[in-house]
């Protein structure tokens, strides 16, 4: 029997459903997991024992046949939970306490999960770093802004964590520690009870071990929320049928010309390289496509986006209290501040020419390839890392996932991106766990396997 | 129908943002931030540079 901090979400939920595995056991476990590694790692805010096990043992009581069945979950602490402190890390919301739960929150506890805590992020879920600790390598970034889930899942400390990205802050941090993460196509998931940083690009996102748990986290929480402006009406399928309807070889473009390999070091394109050619020996199609012209403004256009949404939310706290923020979210809100309102909407009306492009060079495959980072985790606490690969994506409104790949000389994770399809999760999830089986890895951080 | 690029330039445009940060902030800003001044400058010239086509309506939520 293996350890239970070892376990997916898929196997836990099963067995929890089976009466195998007792929920507050499991609780207990993960709890006692945290307790020893937190001081080193540094993933969580906020967590609140009592409840855990009170929860978990009313899902005894009541058994659960969700797919998340007595399955805790961490929370980036943007995610609103009534009754508990949701801090965003900033002075601003230091004391804020939401009456209610996000909706996301709220489906993924009707799906039988109990909320663990509240995971570190970086300062409103922006780029100044977090105190978390990549546990690969504690002297690297883990990534952010969703730092502690990331961290959080990669040392067994849950099984699966709520991030966020408005740039690159599921994808990027997920690919620092060696998990899988997933960004869905904007508006799948609610965003009703998130902090936001900016209205038109944030994204929730999910942090898990297998790309199987990905699809389970996305069927919990995907569908439309009156209360989002930004939710979509799409019809939510069945994402683990589609995963097994896309269960084939599946046909791979490569963007191995221009923004993604000229941005790479050596080392990340000749290992993106050597896992299509695994990928294509194994039964793959890859093919090489180029990149749109569009392609060419897509992080200036996120940035304008990002900086004056983010201005405009932060503007009544920033007025009087600008000396409580971090530097880097005070530059990039004095930034948005500066940007002109034509420029803004110029910007709005490139990003939908640059969805269009996309979405048509995504339709060609069943998903797209390329390096998930630039480079393996920079050794440097001062900085989070490099959200270039995946801010186009985020900009577009395109579905990504990131699967970890192997190890770099200097032995830290690295990663693979696919994109797909705006609403396509179920081809794109389908492409990334053929590609995850195919590539056959079992990638733990020594120090905390 | 595609519009005309406009003719903007980097340093016009860098002066402006210095401009508006020092009145905003005061005049010791722009010493300390040139490098934020330079990218919003960058930022704001590239996209201006690739207008889109006339009839393209912003994003927003997509």
């Amino acid at each position: 029997m293996p350890e239970a901090y070892t376990l997916s979400v898929s196997d836990a939920a099963e067995q929890v459903r089976s009466g195998q595995l007792a929920p507050t056991d499991y609780a207990n476990a993960l709890l006692d997991r945290i307790d020893s590694h937190e001081p080193d790692l540094q993933a969580w805010v906020t967590i609140d024992r009592e409840a855990v096990i009170s929860d978990a043992r009313q899902r005894e009581q009541e058994p659960s046949q969700g797919l998340m069945a007595g399955v805790p979950v961490g929370l980036k602490d943007i995610f609103y939970t009534a009754g508990m402190k949701t801090t965003a890390c900033s002075r601003i919301y230091a004391d804020f306490v939401p009456e209610y739960d996000a909706t996301c929150v709220t489906r993924l506890k009707e799906a039988g999960a109990i909320i663990l805590g509240k995971a570190i992020t970086t300062e409103f879920a922006t780029s100044d770093p977090s105190p978390s600790r990549n546990p690969w390598n504690r002297e690297h970034t883990p990534g952010g802004s969703s730092s502690g889930s990331s961290v959080a899942v990669a040392s067994g400390m849950c099984p699966a964590a709520l991030g966020s990205q408005t740039g690159g802050s599921t994808c990027r941090p997920a690919a620092y520690n060696g998990i899988v993460g997933l960004k869905p196509t904007y508006g799948r998931i609610s965003r009703f009870g998130v902090v936001p940083v900016s209205w038109s690009l944030d994204t929730v996102g999910i942090l898990v071990r297998t790309v199987t748990d990905a699809a389970i986290l996305l069927q919990a929480m995907a569908g439309y929320d009156a209360n989002d402006p930004g939710s979509a009406e799409e019809p939510v399928p069945n994402f683990l049928d589609e995963i097994g309807r896309h269960s084939g070889p599946p046909r791979l473009g490569l963007l191995k010309t221009g923004y993604f390999f000229d941005r790479s070091t050596p080392e990340v394109r000749q290992h993106t390289e050597a896992a299509a050619a695994q990928l294509a020996q194994a039964g793959a199609v890859v093919e090489e496509l180029d990149l749109p012209d569009s392609f060419t403004t897509a992080s200036d256009v996120q940035r304008i986006i990002m900086n004056v949404e983010c201005a405009a939310f932060h503007e009544k706290f920033f007025r009087h209290r600008a000396d409580e923020y971090g530097p880097r979210l005070r530059a990039n809100i004095e930034m948005g501040l500066l940007i002109p309102s034509v420029t803004y909407l110029q910007a709005q009306r490139l990003r939908r020419e640059f969805r269009r492009d996309l979405t048509a060079l995504a339709e060609r495959v069943d998903a797209l390839l390329m390096p998930a980072t630039p480079a393996p985790a920079p050794k440097d606490l001062n900085t989070t890392g490099d959200a270039a690969f995946q801010a186009p994506w985020t900009s577009a409104g395109l579905p990504t996932v990131v699967i970890p790949s192997g190890l770099s000389e200097s032995g830290l994770p690295l990663g693979i991106q696919f994109a797909a399809s705006p609403f396509a999760e179920g081809r794109l999830l389908g492409a990334a766990r053929w590609c995850e089986q195919a590539l056959g890895l079992d990638m733990r951080p020594p120090a905390y396997a | 129908m595609t519009d005309r690029t406009p003719d903007i330039s980097f340093e016009e445009t860098l002066e402006s943002m210095t401009r508006q940060a020092e009145a905003r902030w005061g005049e010791g800003y722009s010493a300390e931030h040139q490098d934020l001044l330079e990218l919003a400058a960058h930022y704001i010239v590239n996209v201006a540079n690739s207008l889109p086509e006339t009839e393209t309506e912003p994003g927003f939520y997509q």
